[in-house]
């Protein structure tokens, strides 16, 4: 590879690298294979369109990885162009549409309706745009973002036709599109989650014990299980035993504030977890690698916010009062249970 | 009255179960005239935190098999730390799931049963426990002619030495549920056939909860 001369810069490059990474995030190395450069060359041009702000670095602990700053995915996972493209004209189409035939009578576009049209639209459709969970439920994870641009694709006609049949089903209100979405799709980890932040609303005044122990347990009920590698159900059971800690020696409503940051950090968490597992399936072979660092950065950090706040509720209990547990045969048997071979510890 | 407690001592008093071993425990730890309740740091620093942790797995998997009654106990990464009686307990609780209303109540139930215990542990140690013996502390020695005579058991040989060694200091009554290890016998076989032993450890008097 020849050598550039000193104020040539790498503009040769800079075109085909964000062609390149139009297809998802990329490391040093697949930017090497992919242009036949160097290494080097490769790593001056990509801070040379760093300082540009044409792109950002990803941070890991063992590989670069950088991604375009108009990227449109969430967390910058590795979305072909026309997943994409498919998704930004989906979001412009509802746009549109909602423009020409709802404004007028429901206000402007939300964006939660927009999300939450997106979704029935290309749940409908069976198009190859990913929908999946994220906080406030499912979502296409695209951000509109108006400086990617997108063409339309060739299933657009079935998209407009969808869209129009759709569109007239939305509210157009915060609430009533969440809880439409919920109950349409059966999202019942969604509706305990809203059911906990309800309660945790009302408990400055109207505080019912066994109330907010069911909403816990029904989460806990609800939480994914078969999540081996970030220890997610554990974790979540872990947080409900500082709950039940706090409810026991009478310290949860003094510590509501602390309980409901928890519980944000926590859900920040689990949703992320489903993010993930959900969007792997779109993932292509290729850019497996990169998805995975992307994923273990984004999981690592919430999981270590998540066991602070545990440990943090856990420092919140009173223990110089004794506590007297539930009688009712049924916990005693329990206790009786848990307690056996106690001679043998 | 000065009391070296077992583990299990501290285990019965926070069972509330209506049982005569935590009636026994019960009554004691609160008859505070006149006597002290003693702990060794290494039933607080290790066995506890690991006792703890095993029971929380324990629920955990217990959930996991009401919510999939196909699961198999111990077949998750925590679930292999559980030794096979915390399998039959996880057992024995996941049948008392079943005659339970529903999966919410058992879940509160169970939860609270375990977090509660967990609590009054916390609870005895703060407040009716004095701990004695770091275990830095604990004489190599003493400890390895124990574990001898206890069938491999490091935990109890741990304990007892920390005990007797307390009982070097000033007198203590061991007292314990566990009739099968922790016995004269075994301490006597430990310590008098070592003359260095025998020179500096007197044996304590053993009581047993079920016997008071």
């Amino acid at each position: 590879m020849k050598k550039k001369e000193r104020g040539e810069g790498y503009s040769i490059y800079i075109d085909k690298i964000k062609k390149f990474l139009e297809e998802g995030p990329a490391s040093i190395n697949d930017i090497c294979k992919e242009l036949e450069i160097s290494w080097a060359t490769a790593k001056s041009a990509l801070e040379e369109m760093r300082e540009k702000e044409d792109v950002k670095e990803i941070v890991t602990s063992n590989i670069r990885i950088f991604k375009l700053s108009n990227d449109p995915a969430f967390y910058g996972v590795p979305l072909t162009k026309k997943q994409k493209n498919d998704a930004l004209f989906l979001f412009d189409a509802i746009k549109k549409e909602w423009k020409n035939n709802e404004e007028k009578k429901k206000g402007p576009l939300l964006a939660t309706t927009l999300q939450k049209i997106a979704v029935d639209v290309a749940k409908k459709c069976e198009c190859n745009i990913p929908v999946v969970s994220f906080h406030y439920g499912l979502v296409i994870p695209v951000v509109a973002n108006p400086y990617f641009s997108f063409t339309k694709p060739e299933n657009s006609q079935i998209i407009i036709t969808v869209i129009k049949k759709t569109i007239s089903l939305h509210p157009n209100k915060y609430i009533k599109e969440i809880e439409k979405q919920y109950e349409d799709y059966g999202l019942e980890l969604f509706q305990a989650k809203k059911k906990i932040t309800s309660l945790l609303k009302q408990c400055n005044n109207n505080f019912n014990k066994e109330e907010v122990e069911n909403s816990f347990s029904r989460l806990l009920l609800l939480c994914p299980i078969e999540s081996k590698e970030v220890q997610l159900f554990s974790l979540c059971s872990d947080f409900v035993d500082k709950i039940y800690g706090l409810l026991l020696t009478d310290n949860f409503q003094d510590r509501l504030e602390d309980v409901k940051e928890a519980f944000n950090v926590l859900w920040d968490f689990i949703t992320t977890h489903l993010f993930f597992k959900e969007i792997s399936p779109y993932i292509r072979k290729e850019k497996r690698e990169i998805f995975e660092h992307i994923k273990s950065l984004q999981i690592l950090s919430k999981k270590s916010n998540v066991e602070e706040r545990i440990n943090y509720l856990d420092s919140l209990v009173d223990l110089t009062k004794e506590i007297k547990l539930p009688m009712d045969e049924e916990s005693i048997m329990i206790r009786r249970i848990l307690t056996e071979g106690a001679e043998e510890e | 009255m000065r009391w070296f407690l077992d583990m299990c001592i501290i285990l019965y008093y926070v069972s509330q179960d209506n049982s005569y071993f935590h009636k026994k425990s019960f009554e004691l730890l609160n008859q505070t005239q006149g006597n002290l309740f003693l702990v060794c740091f290494y039933i607080i620093d290790k066995d506890f935190p690991k006792y703890l942790k095993r029971q929380r797995i324990i629920i955990d998997e217990v959930l996991k098999k009401v919510r999939d009654e196909n699961y198999i106990f111990g077949s998750s990464d925590d679930g292999s730390f559980l030794y096979d009686r915390d399998k039959q307990k996880a057992e024995k609780l996941y049948l008392q799931s079943k005659s339970i209303k529903n999966k919410i109540t058992f879940i509160n139930k169970v939860k609270e049963s375990q977090k509660g215990q967990e609590l009054l542990i916390g609870y005895l140690l703060k407040t009716k426990i004095e701990k004695v013996i770091p275990i830095g502390e604990i004489d190599p020695k003493l400890r390895s002619a124990i574990f001898t005579y206890l069938e491999g058991n490091i935990s109890d040989a741990n304990i007892l030495a920390s005990g007797i060694q307390e009982h070097k200091n000033k007198e203590v009554i061991l007292l314990t549920g566990d009739k099968q290890h922790w016995t004269k016998d075994n301490l006597q076989w430990a310590i008098e056939n070592n003359s260095e032993l025998n020179n500096n450890y007197k044996i304590p008097q053993i009581k047993y909860i079920q016997n008071m």
